[in-house]
């Protein structure tokens, strides 16, 4: 098990930070940005967090209390 | 003989999966591990109800779901804490910049009914299809399908407001963007 990650939750090392303003006020303020539907890209911006979000907390250690739970079980049982 | 097996090796490898679920739906790491506990024994005391072959991961997420709902509703029956305390306890830490970790994204999901909540994780980070899903949670997949598109425009509306207030202390363009 990784012991190292610390219990802060960190966004994934080397993503760019996600922007969630909505692409039509990214196009205010560079029109030479593409513009994809409003819907589609920021589905995809709230994915990409939710996944990061959700490894970062699954790379966390087991508890020992858990590890201990389960380390009573007999190597066979089941 | 070994084991075809070993169950203790695959709860095991449940067990960072859940517990990331747990965290997510409750927002409180202690909370998290106490479920994923409870989870873990239940699933031993019944592990005869288990079929082989069938999801695990399904059937250990329907349990913590399960246990987590009926906690839920126990926590709303002693307490008047109709906003609950999960937003309060998400918004702390403010000296960490809300760019470097997902303190945003996480006060966010806070925010979002408990419903809606749990079933963008299990469609958008847990890797449980509509079908899964809907077992899980005992409901139509129509119904799942409807809590993850609100849950999704909820989060972006509100991850919008977020950066609205993160770019700065240019008014002009903060009112500007807030008036679209």
């Amino acid at each position: 098990m990784q012991r190292s990650i610390p219990a802060k939750i960190r966004r994934a090392s080397g993503q760019p930070a996600v922007s969630f303003i909505p692409q039509t006020d990214l196009a205010l303020r560079d029109p030479s940005l593409p513009t994809p539907t409003l819907d589609r890209t920021a589905r995809d911006r709230i994915g990409r967090e939710l996944r990061a979000m959700y490894v970062d907390l699954a790379r966390q250690p087991i508890p020992q209390r858990l590890l201990d739970l389960l380390g009573k079980l007999e190597e066979t049982k089941g | 003989m070994k084991p075809a097996f070993n169950m203790r090796e695959a709860l095991l490898g449940a067990v960072p999966s859940l517990r990331a679920f747990g965290i997510s739906l409750t927002g409180d790491v202690d909370r998290a591990d106490d479920l994923v506990q409870d989870t873990l024994l239940r699933a031993l005391a019944n592990i005869d109800r288990f079929e082989r072959g069938t999801n695990l991961n399904a059937w250990l997420f329907t349990i913590l779901r399960n246990l987590f709902h009926s906690e839920y509703r126990k926590r709303r029956r002693e307490v008047e804490d109709p906003d609950g305390s999960y937003a309060a306890r998400l918004t702390v830490h403010p000296e960490q910049g809300s760019r470097l970790d997902f303190e945003d994204f996480r006060t966010a999901l806070a925010k979002l009914p408990p419903d809606q909540r749990e079933a963008l994780l299990l469609i958008g980070a847990s890797g449980f299809s509509y079908e899964e899903a809907a077992q899980i949670c005992e409901c139509a997949v129509g119904t799942i399908k409807s809590r993850v598109n609100r849950a999704r425009s909820r989060l972006a509306q509100l991850l919008a407001v977020e950066d609205v207030e993160d770019l700065g202390p240019d008014s002009m363009t903060r009112a500007a963007l807030q008036a679209i």
